[in-house]
């Protein structure tokens, strides 16, 4: 491992100028654009959004279900394969800019959902359907088949991974919308600018509309327990593109994890796997709740009951578990913890 | 005093070149340097041989930005340092190396300069393709070697949103060395 970081050094130390002279100060999170009036918008919103919804037209058969809408306040869930339920809370409140509130723009909040649905929950399968067949043709199932999978095996065995690495039972997600704006003439070129959609495997002709929506405060949180903080602050501060192709609505190019499924994918398979790895930590339990053991206050452990019998807070252990390790932070008290798949946990004596 | 007025005072051979680009750079060199050594004496020193080292090398070459140059010479020079002192001290820059290190392929053949200057290359084209505030973020704790809290301050982000952050980057930076034929 020396070598890797003697090698990262030299190569890494000599990046260009530019790269070091833009890192003196954070980058500014671009403008956020006010247009309209808040109210027409919350009065579009509270009229449509409900008729819409029940309309159900617009789903796009992924399974979201709608909870409550309420004081611009959308609430839906929608089940994973393996059971993990997600709840999507969506604060619509602050939307500003929004003149004709259409299906399509319900049909990408879901797909925004569904899209931090699949990242938070490590089942990047989920996100499959919110791309063209085209582009996953090009960037995912070729690695199916160089693996021998099927689309719906390959499909089957990201889920599955991710199940069995990270088995959530219920990943909450909460964002707020800052702006929606569809077709908007400076957006939809920054658009066609910035997103190679050829190298996607997208004919740029066939792409009738452009959706831009603005978040902030995108929190997940996991069984009540952990979260992810406010993960995309900034990423998103210049917003998330979909886009209208062939009738249907879809998420830009540049938000498929390609890279991470293929890992899942192969997960297992390849020699030393990185994810299966297995390693092994000795410390005290201080907690054992909402189906997670922690060990000293700062590495909680997926332990269903059968793992987690006979122990109590204060026994000495040894875990080994599964390398995949996530770093989140306790929602009670935003402590830095992680958080892995238990394999086993013995007793130890603590002499 | 501008940079180019400094740069110039180096070239005249002029004896306040070295205090006016220490007036100017010390802070952000020390902390370059500190960061790497986590030693106040060491870092200090360093900055100290940073300082002939641009003497030296100011001429015959022209910084085309004296600061990321001054911070360039004073990470070399703290690195330098740092391996000579305890190699089993675990500071921020052995913690930062090693959280990357899992994504630079180890081959012997990028020892040889054209391989590193390839992966060099590489390296710039992948930061160029990156969102202004990942490439930030990625450059401050690998290049600058910024603790992950001090990030997470600039950017007015969690630790944890920036651990992920990292943790995607490096599978990223992974996924596209690989695509370019590196042994990773």
């Amino acid at each position: 491992m020396k070598s890797f970081g003697e090698q990262l050094n030299n190569a890494f130390g000599g990046i260009d100028d530019r790269f070091i002279l833009s890192a003196q100060n954070p980058p500014k999170s671009e403008k956020r654009i006010l247009l309209g009036s808040i109210a027409a918008a919350l009065c579009v919103l509270l009229v449509l959004i409900p008729f819409l919804v029940t309309q159900g037209t617009f789903l796009r058969g992924d399974g979201w279900e709608q909870v409550f809408y309420e004081a611009a306040t959308l609430q839906k869930k929608k089940t994973g394969p393996y059971g993990t339920l997600c709840m999507m809370t969506v604060n619509l409140g602050d939307i500003s800019g929004v003149t004709e509130y259409q299906p399509a723009e319900d049909v990408c909040l879901e797909m925004f959902g569904q899209w931090l649905f699949s990242w938070g929950s490590m089942d990047y399968s989920l996100q499959f359907s919110l791309f063209p067949e085209e582009h996953l043709e090009s960037y995912v199932y070729q690695e199916f088949e160089k693996a021998g999978y099927t689309k719906e095996q390959g499909m089957e065995k990201i889920s599955q991974t991710a199940s069995e690495l990270f088995p959530f039972r219920k990943v909450e997600i909460q964002y707020t919308v800052t702006a929606i704006k569809r077709d908007d003439p400076e957006l939809t070129r920054r658009f066609f600018q910035r997103i190679n959609l050829e190298k996607a495997g997208i004919d740029p002709n066939e792409v009738t509309s452009v959706l831009h929506y603005s978040f902030e405060q995108v929190r997940l949180y996991y069984d009540g327990l952990l979260s992810s903080g406010n993960i995309f602050d900034d990423e998103l501060g210049s917003g998330v593109y979909f886009y209208e192709y062939k009738g249907k609505w879809y998420l830009a190019p540049n938000m498929l994890e390609d890279d991470m499924s293929i890992d899942l994918l192969h997960a297992g398979k390849k020699k030393p796997s990185t994810y299966y790895e297995q390693k092994k930590l000795w410390g005290t339990i201080t907690s054992i709740e909402n189906g997670y053991i922690c060990i000293d206050d700062s590495f909680y452990f997926f332990a269903d009951e059968e793992l987690a019998k006979g122990y109590r807070e204060g026994d000495s252990v040894s875990v080994r578990y599964y390398n995949a390790v996530y770093r989140m932070e306790r929602i009670e008290d935003g402590k830095k913890c992680k958080v892995a798949r238990a394999v086993s946990i013995k007793k130890e004596d603590p002499s | 005093m501008e940079d180019e007025k400094i740069i110039e005072l180096f070239f005249q051979r002029s004896e306040i070149a070295i205090p006016s680009l220490a007036q100017k750079y010390e802070k952000p060199l020390f902390s370059v340097s500190y960061r790497i050594l986590q030693n106040r004496e060491d870092a200090q020193e360093c900055i100290k041989d940073t300082y002939l080292g641009i003497w030296n090398a100011i001429p015959p070459t022209r910084p085309a930005s004296l600061y990321s140059f001054a911070c360039r010479v004073a990470r070399n020079i703290s690195i330098n340092r740092h391996k000579h002192n305890c190699a089993a001290k675990r500071n921020s820059y052995t913690v930062s190396i090693e959280e990357i290190g899992d994504c630079i392929p180890a081959s012997n053949t990028v020892a040889e300069d054209f391989e590193l200057q390839l992966l060099t290359d590489t390296l710039n084209q992948w930061l160029e393709s990156l969102r202004p505030q990942n490439r930030y973020i990625f450059v401050r704790r690998y290049w600058y070697m910024d603790p992950v809290p001090q990030i997470a301050t600039a950017m007015k982000m969690s630790d944890a949103a920036i651990y992920l952050r990292l943790d995607r980057l490096k599978k990223k930076l992974y996924k596209y060395l690989k695509e370019r034929g590196y042994p990773v």
